[in-house]
Parts: structure tokens; sequence; C-alpha cells
């Protein structure tokens, strides 16, 4: 595989207690390589701290969080650090980000056209009028019927598919390297998030981007992703391919994730619980996380952490059960 | 099997902002929607933002007033219904909701929370409602310490649990679930959809559990309907549906869902658009603007729902194909 297009590195990041200042820290060495040209899933539940990684790679963290070690490097560039000017020129021409929730990202004043124009402005030598032609062609490339008609509309006069869809031509005109998508699909109907899925995998192959995408939903990464990032608590439990994941799944989180689909199951079978909830950051176990809900839970789980530990070419898994099977 | 409940021809238009004078503009957000409900049955019913599927189920307890319709009961119309008789029938009907943030009072303990349907209709005194709280609580996974706790003390999970308790305690025989898990964590779901069914077992109750998520819809049914744009399309059993859906509406929500295994073959149907506002509905088959199927007749004539035994579908198409 050639090498990396983002490396995250042992990426640990908390949040400062408005009234104690103490460091609560959520990320804990988080780790993982965005290959060129491939689709990295990022799964997870509320307050695993999925996001939270992504907002540190695009400096976009809020004031009261404090990086408190490793690094983000972007084509031999560490991000982490550089000023917001400098990072202007990655974000958005580089590395390009879209949300959940469209319509609180699209800017309700002004017309789409102009807020895609705004982007091919912001990072290219354009003209204002063919900053406006060129949208329209942004527009037909995320199979917006009638572009020329939706680049004078304004956000609230379009579906929450059709903004999605203008996030992603406004994310893409700049031909971003990497595209990060938080939860791109999950306010969307699932006929919509399915056409959402079919432009995103399309424009990935045209442009030869990578994909960061990040849900909640094992079903759409299964479907979209090259590799797997499963994220528990502010820790990376596994990385995989995702033949791999699927098939193997190795932390007792992502089989207990697994087997807890009704997909997956008929009626008659009960679903599994993991037990209990996400503690909240604050009352984060020392060692691993996970163990409070765990059912394989042994005494080593509560002493020691567990490091991602290689358990197949293709497969790392932080958990102690798989210590037998980790090589070097 | 007996039949509960009758919903016959339900309507609710709403009246929206615009239109000309004299003519009011009318969303039509239900439409004659028409369905039985079973002795202790799950119905789940289906379809994505905008199908009416919430309106139809706030409608049918007449949290909202329907524009038409009844809803029978036992025999009883709950349309035609006022005052004492009204609520002495709605005790047998309850109703959960998606958020269980905001279906909580914020300012009530939960013991006050759960007890208080069961002074309401004059169910108990209010020492055999505390006993009966506290042993609901215990039934819906919780315990019964938390009589005197606040809902914010509570995760999203234990709030639905908090929300099923207070539905339960008046021992309804029709409970009507409003996407009560779609809120919540996978792990957490799963929690919350293995008590449905636990209860069920225990208490005999009917559901009518109204989501959008198929794959939560399909493990717990028995009977599925699916609804587009206020009307229902398809109605069948849940085995029916998914080994044989008729309406092209139906196959391609089902062709949508993403499968959590990337071996899974997918044939995937993929909708042209959106959803028609229901202030500008369709002249014929409403689903017409975007089925793949479309003929010239569904785009003038619009389509009744019709019976293959037991396996009910409103398409012209399926209609001609399937009929002897």
């Amino acid at each position: 595989m050639t090498d990396p297009i983002l490396r995250i590195q042992n990426l640990s990041v908390g949040f400062r207690d408005s009234e104690t200042k103490e460091v609560i820290n959520v990320l804990r060495d988080v780790s993982f390589d965005v290959p060129a040209d491939h689709i990295l899933g990022i799964v997870g539940e509320s307050g695993c701290g999925k996001s939270i990684t992504m907002h540190t790679v695009m400096g976009l963290l809020p004031r009261t969080a404090v990086v408190t070690g490793g690094a983000v490097t972007y084509g031999g560039t560490e991000l982490l650090g550089l000023t917001p000017s400098e990072m202007n020129h990655y974000r958005g021409k580089e590395i390009a980000m879209i949300f959940q929730e469209p319509m609180t990202s699209l800017n309700p004043v002004y017309r789409v056209g102009d807020q895609i124009a705004e982007m091919l402005q912001l990072h290219q030598d354009i003209t204002r009028q063919d900053a406006l032609a060129e949208a329209v062609r942004k527009l037909e490339l995320v199979s917006i019927a009638s572009p020329e008609k939706v680049v004078n509309q304004y956000p609230h006069e379009l579906s929450g598919g059709m903004r999605q869809r203008v996030m992603i031509a406004i994310a893409m005109a700049c031909d971003p390297k990497i595209l990060i998508a938080d939860e791109p699909t999950t306010a969307l109907d699932v006929t919509i998030q399915a056409q959402i899925l079919a432009l995103m995998k399309t424009l990935k192959e045209q442009m030869h981007s990578s994909v960061i995408l990040i849900t909640h939903d094992l079903g759409v990464v299964a479907e979209m992703a090259d590799e797997v990032v499963v994220m528990y608590a502010g820790d990376v439990v596994e990385k995989a391919t995702v033949l791999r994941l699927f098939k193997e799944p190795s932390h007792p989180y992502t089989t207990g994730l697994l087997k807890s689909l009704p997909m997956l199951h008929s009626s008659d079978e009960r679903l599994y619980n993991i037990v209990g909830t996400v503690p909240s950051p604050r009352n984060f176990p020392q060692a691993c996380r996970f163990a409070p809900r765990c059912e394989f839970v042994h005494d080593r789980c509560l002493a020691e952490r567990p490091p991602l530990m290689r358990i197949a070419p293709d497969h790392e898994v932080a958990c102690w059960l798989r210590v037998d099977e980790a090589s070097g | 099997m007996e039949k509960i409940l009758e919903v016959k021809g339900l309507k609710k238009h709403f009246r929206v902002k615009g239109g000309t004078l004299g003519k009011p503009l009318m969303a039509r957000a239900v439409d004659e929607v028409s369905f039985d409900l079973y002795k202790g049955e799950t119905l789940g019913l289906v379809g994505e933002s905008g199908s009416g599927k919430s309106t139809a189920g706030r409608a049918l307890l007449r949290l909202i007033e329907p524009t038409a319709g009844a809803v029978i009961y036992r025999g009883t119309d709950i349309t035609t219904l006022r005052g004492e008789r009204l609520r002495a029938t709605r005790k047998h009907l309850q109703m959960m909701f998606q958020d269980p943030y905001a279906a909580l009072n914020p300012r009530m303990t939960v013991g006050e929370a759960i007890t208080e349907p069961l002074l309401t209709h004059k169910m108990a005194t209010p020492r055999e409602a505390a006993e009966r709280a506290c042993q609901i609580l215990e039934d819906v996974g919780l315990s019964a310490e938390y009589y005197y706790r606040y809902p914010h003390e509570f995760s999203g999970g234990q709030k639905q649990r908090i929300s099923m308790a207070r539905s339960l305690a008046v021992s309804p025989e029709i409970l009507v679930a409003d996407e009560p898990v779609s809120a919540l964590d996978v792990s957490i779901q799963a929690q919350i959809i293995n008590l449905f069914k636990d209860l069920q077992a225990e208490h005999g109750m009917a559901y009518l559990f109204i989501a959008h998520d198929l794959s939560v819809v399909r493990y717990l049914s028995d009977r599925i309907a699916v609804m587009y744009l206020g009307e229902i399309v398809e109605l069948a059993t849940k085995e029916e549906l998914f080994a044989n859906p008729l309406h092209p509406y139906t196959q391609a929500l089902i062709s949508a869902i993403p499968i959590p295994d990337p071996t899974a073959k997918k044939d995937r149907i993929i909708l042209d658009g959106d959803i028609p506002s229901p202030t500008a509905v369709p002249v014929g088959c409403r689903f017409s603007t975007r089925c793949p199927g479309c003929k010239p007749e569904c785009t003038e004539e619009h389509p009744g729902l019709v019976d293959f035994g037991g396996h009910w579908v409103r398409c012209h198409t399926c209609s001609a194909e399937v009929a002897p």
C-alpha cells in the first residue's frame, strides 16, 4: 500500500472544566491512517469521540478543548499547531468536511450559487462571474436536476436530500484530497440516503479522493467503507478492513454491536444487550474503558490498559482477550 | 383472532399558509387510512418523513382531531366520544413518543409521572398507585429506588423505559409507539426492543409501532403497513411483505436498507427525487412522480387499495399483473 494521505498518531484531546479548570481527557492515543483513494469508516455511538477526532483534524475544536498530545500529519505537514490562516490553506482546499444537518451548515441568507462561488473564490484565482458559472457545473456534478434554477435558490427552498447534495458540491468544489463526512445521511430518509451514498461513491471514484465516513450505522459502513475504525469512549478499540471486521469482529464491543442489530436476527431470537450505558468522560475507567460493560472482563482489564495489538496483517484490536494472538 | 381496533377512512388535512382567497391551501397529511388491529399483535406502520405515519397515530388517539373517518375500539367509535366517555375509553389506548426528553415533565418525579395516569383515570388510590408504580419500574428494568428521582438524572434509554412505564401504568390494551427507539444508540436500542417484546409477552398488549427503520419494524411486527404521502400503499404480514413486496415503493424501501454485511449482494433500486409536498399531491398514483415503472394510467387515475388474499396493495401495475 502507498503512503497514507493523512496520519493521526497518538492523538489525545481533553476538555477543560469551566469551574475546576481541570482537563478531562476524552480522546486517548487515537491513531489511524487514511490511505489515499480509500473510504475509511469510523464507527461508534454517541460520545465515542469520532466527531472530536475529525474536528481536531480540521482545526474546529471549541476553545475549551485541549490537545494534550499526538500528531496529525497531512502529506508531510503537521496540522496541529498551524495558525488559523495557515490552516485555511488546507481547510476546504485539501481537506473538506460535510455535516449531519445541512440546514445548519448552509447560510440561510445566501443563495446556493453564492455559497459555492465563495468557496471557489477563497481558494482559486477566479472572477465572481466565472465562479458562479462554475457553481452550476458543481451542482451538475452532484446530480442536481435543473442546476441553473437551484443555483439561484435559497437553502430553505430545497429538500433535505438536495441540501446535502449542495453541501457536497461546496465541499468538493476545490477538488479536496480528503472529504470528511460526519454522519452525512443520518438526518435523511432511507431512500434519500441511498441516493447520497451512491453519489459519494461515484464522486470518490471520479476524483480519486479519500473519504472519511463517520457514522453510527454499521450497515452504511459495510456498504461504503474499505477500512473501518471502531471507537468507544475516546479509544480506538478495533481497526480492520471492512471484510475482516464483519467476518471476524474481535473486540467485545464490536461483536456486541453486531449482535444487537435487529437486521441480522429473526424475531424469535432475543437481541443481544450490551449492558449499561457509555459512562460520561469524567467517569471513564483508567484501564480498559469498555470493562464495566464487557461480559468477558477479567483482572487485567481493570488494572492495565490494552494497547492496539495486531492480530492479523489487516486487523488490530485493543483487548486483552486477544493478547496471545498479537504479533510484535 | 379478535379484532380490537378498526380504523376506517382516517383523514387529517391541515390548513397551511398560502393558497388564494376562498380556496385555502390544504396539506393532506393523512388520507383514507384504514386498517384493523388484533388483540396482542404488533402492526408496524412504516414510512419516510412526510408519509403521515405520526399524524395517523396521533389522529387515531385524537391527540389531534381527525378531519374524517372512524376509529372503532371494541365497538365504540372514539371519534364521536366526548368528555368522561372519551377519557374512559382512552385509558385503553396509550401513546409513547420518540423523544423521551420532551415526553417527560422535567418537574415531576418518576413516581409522579407514572402514578399520574392512574390517578387521572381514578384507577387507584394514591397509595395503590405508588405501589403499582414501583412494580412497573421493576417491570421495565428499572429499580423502585428511582421513584423520587427526576427525569434529567437518567440517560436516554432509561428515560424511554420511564415513558414506557408511564404508558403501561393503566394497563392499556393498545400502545401506539411513535419512533420509540430512533433517538437511541444501537446498543441501547436493542435493550428497548427486547423490552417491547418482553412486555407484550407478559401483558398481551397490541402495539401500533410507528417507525421509519424497516429493520426494527421487521423485527418487532407481525404485520406491516407501508405509508407514502398520506396513504397506505401496501399492507401484509411481515414474512409476505419482505418475501414478496408488490408495490414499487416498498421494493425500493426494502432495497435501500444498508445491510451490515460487506459481502451481501445488493440489487439496489435508487429512486429519483423527493417525496412531493402533501399540499400538492399528484393526481393519479401518489408515487407516480418517482416510480420507475410509471405508466400513463398511473398519472391519471388514483389506484385503490386492493386485497390479494390478505396482501393489500395500491398500484395499477400490481393489480394488472397479480389479479387472476
